[in-house]
């Protein structure tokens, strides 16, 4: 499989880029990193300012729930993008977990055989994934496209085309009963957050992934268990996946089984901007969160300065051209600096 | 080092964001029940008119079938095609009832879904004319993305119905023979004289909606324009989604307009489904703004009747029988008839009629509707 082309640069294990002696270099590398983070953060002093309804923590409140949903299925991008891989069928899974969840509960299945058989079927597309892209060799996006085509199918399938509500209270409250003003899929997300960072980080696991992403053979070379870890990131992609579809059903108390192509390229816009700080060039999940909470305050202030939906487009549109552009720059300016 | 500065940029994070929800009070953006409130002369005078509306409007619709023949023998064999701008539960339901009246009257149906997609629109519409349908029922389809492929079933005499796409009124498009569909510039003033009648002639509404769907921006430009005819204490707000990403924008709008508008106490998302989008955002902001819709699909009509979710619905009959309608329509077509002009009446269904949910509650005409037809349709055999 070949690395796609907008996966940004990763250096391999012997490359690690060394402490660049010059001072401007180190401040260009500390501004690289935080540039994004300072953005949001310059944003926000910007819109307390001049807004009066972002001087209200409700707003940010509100901001932070809405956005759950994508930064879930965000951070799950991560896994397999780290890997130079994609898994375009994330959004489709959750949709097709959540369908199974009403479907069964409405059908008087106890809880948590719905539960078990939605992360089967997260298990098994992962797995799918897996041998289609790890073992047999196909292109990821044009497999995981494949498969998140058939999961729309199958979520279209079980649900009879229908909207399907009347998600068990058990379930809602799952995900909207509130800790400290927020709904409980906020904070999954923040703990799914601190445990990719922690992966990613601070464990073998995380710089082997790294490595992979970066350059296969050389991982394959230096002992490294690539197929593997490839295999594995696709299971738990699907299993993440369909934990995200069971907070859908609660957090929506319903399911559409036609949403899914909406869940798709904002959870990806958010993990490419995401590579451009804190680690740059490197899908992470501080940086995930920190993107997505840029575009989140960028749209909210449009909306409420009255701007039409043409407005946030362009501005999402145009947030991740820059932010692909800005990853591809550094990469090549970096691999200049090295030779 | 760096995981020093990642764990104190993610402390950060959460102890700001731990900060300000501790420091949040619940947002409470609804209004409290209005019902005990004085009202003063202009606005008594307003519920007075709003009420004489409202009496019709919550009444039992009578049942809307033919009167006159079919001739069945010259419709035997003849298929019909049901292309539809997207398979979601209303098209199911209301594609059962096509199929169901087609073989009734010796008819057969092919299916086909737009998928939302205009390339898919004109493919079925030119697959139908090169299969040599019989007849074609367009449901929800702009026919301006679709001129060149009505153009082509025109030329083959193939009728083509106009279904769900506009008011009664509005001039039927080139290539198709007339409109069937409901009026739903007077469904939104029936939505606004619901709101007036509920508040006391003093609610705040916010409407969402798309101006890209031509039926939903009539409902939505309907009960503004009621709302601003007849109501001046009340305020009004159109919220215009994009209807590509309906389950990210409805919430993120939603949720931004309550934040400019805390006042606001009525969510009047223009069509059924969107209201799953709307429940979330409710619940998070803890408002007590009341919910109503337009359609009459069985998730909504049972929120209403359980209490939750959900305060009022603007229902058809049953999409079963819409589908038996639209093939009476088409069939008179089909045969060389003038179109028989029906319109899909709809009722506002709140706690107060709802019943139990089920169509004899809803639409007590309609239980037995297959009925009318066939005796209408066999009547001359």
């Amino acid at each position: 499989m070949t690395t796609s082309a907008t996966t940004p640069e990763v250096t391999t294990p012997e490359a690690i880029p060394a402490p660049v002696t010059k001072s401007s270099s180190r401040f260009d590398g500390a501004f690289e990193r935080w540039a994004l983070v300072g953005a949001l953060g310059l944003l926000v002093l910007l819109c307390v300012a001049t807004l009066p309804q972002f001087r209200t923590a409700s707003l940010f409140t509100t901001m932070l729930n809405a956005q759950s949903l994508v930064l879930l299925l965000a951070l799950t991008a991560t896994i397999v993008l780290r890997l130079g891989d994609f898994d375009l069928s994330v959004s489709q899974t959750m949709v097709a977990t959540a369908a199974i969840v009403a479907v069964m509960t409405k059908n008087g299945y106890p809880a948590y055989v719905a539960i078990l058989t939605a992360l089967a079927l997260g298990a098994l597309v992962g797995a799918i994934n897996a041998l289609i892209v790890v073992r047999v060799g196909v292109d990821s996006f044009v497999a995981t496209l494949g498969s998140y085509t058939a999961l729309a199918g199958f979520a279209y399938l079980i649900t009879d085309s229908r909207i399907v509500a009347g998600v068990p209270d058990g379930f809602v409250n799952f995900s909207r009963s509130q800790l400290l003003g927020l709904p409980m899929i906020t904070w999954y997300a923040w703990v799914l957050v601190v445990v990719l960072w922690y992966v990613y980080q601070r464990t073998p696991l995380g710089r082997y992934t790294v490595f992979i992403g970066g350059n296969r053979a050389a991982a394959r070379l230096a002992g490294i268990s690539v197929d593997r870890i490839r295999t594995s990131a696709y299971i738990v992609s699907g299993l993440l996946a369909a934990f995200i579809g069971i907070c859908f059903a609660g957090y929506f108390g319903a399911v559409d089984p036609s949403v899914g192509a909406q869940y798709m390229l904002q959870p990806f816009a958010a993990a490419f901007l995401g590579a451009t700080a804190i680690t740059v060039g490197r899908f992470n999940a501080w940086g995930t969160v920190a993107a997505l909470y840029l575009l989140t305050v960028g749209i909210t202030a449009l909306q409420l300065l009255g701007a039409q939906t043409w407005v946030t487009n362009v501005f999402y549109g145009l947030a991740l051209i820059v932010s692909v552009t800005a990853a591809k720059l550094v990469g090549k300016r970096r691999a200049g600096a090295r030779t | 080092m760096k995981s020093i500065k990642h764990t104190a940029v993610g402390v950060l994070f959460l102890g700001a964001s731990l900060a300000l929800s501790a420091c949040t009070a619940a947002t409470d953006v609804g209004s409290d029940d209005t019902s005990d409130k004085t009202l003063s002369a202009s606005a008594q005078e307003c519920v007075d008119g709003v009420q004489t509306r409202l009496a019709a409007a919550t009444a039992p619709t009578e049942l809307i079938a033919p009167t006159a023949p079919l001739d069945l023998a010259k419709l035997q064999g003849d298929t019909i095609w049901f292309i539809t701008v997207t398979m979601n539960q209303f098209s199911v339901d209301m594609v059962e009832g096509v199929e169901e009246a087609a073989t009734a009257a010796g008819m057969k149906v092919v299916r086909y879904d737009g998928q939302g997609m205009t390339n898919r629109f004109n493919e079925g519409i030119e697959q139908a004319v090169a299969q040599k349908a019989a007849g074609i029922i367009l449901v929800g389809i702009d026919p301006s993305v679709v001129s060149s492929a009505l153009a082509s079933a025109a030329a083959a005499g193939i009728p083509v119905q106009n279904t769900l796409n506009t008011d009664p009124d509005d001039a039927i498009p080139a290539g198709m023979y007339g409109n069937l569909t409901s009026d739903f510039s007077a469904d939104g003033a029936m939505a606004a004289d619901w709101v007036m009648a509920d508040s006391g002639c003093a609610g705040n509404l916010a409407i969402i909606s798309s101006t890209s769907v031509a039926v939903w921006d009539n409902l939505a430009q309907g009960a503004k324009s009621q709302i601003e005819a007849e109501c001046p204490d009340c305020s009004v707000t159109i919220i215009d989604v994009d209807v590509a990403n309906v389950a990210t924008d409805v919430g993120s709008q939603l949720q931004t307009t309550l934040q400019r508008d805390p006042d606001i106490d009525y969510i009047f998302p223009v069509w059924d489904s969107a209201v799953t989008y709307v429940d979330p955002v409710l619940s998070a902001a803890n408002s007590k703004a009341k919910v109503l819709s337009r359609d009459g699909l069985q998730p909504n009509l049972d929120a209403i009747a359980s209490g939750s979710g959900q305060d009022m619905d603007i229902a058809t009959p049953p999409p079963g029988w819409i589908g038996w309608l639209a093939v009476d329509d088409l069939a008179r077509a089909m045969l060389g008839e003038s179109a028989p002009g029906y319109v899909i009446p709809t009722r506002v269904i709140d706690a107060d009629n709802v019943g139990d949910a089920s169509v004899e509650s809803i639409s007590p005409e309609y239980a037995d509707y297959q009925s009318a037809f066939k005796s209408a349709w066999s009547s001359a055999q």
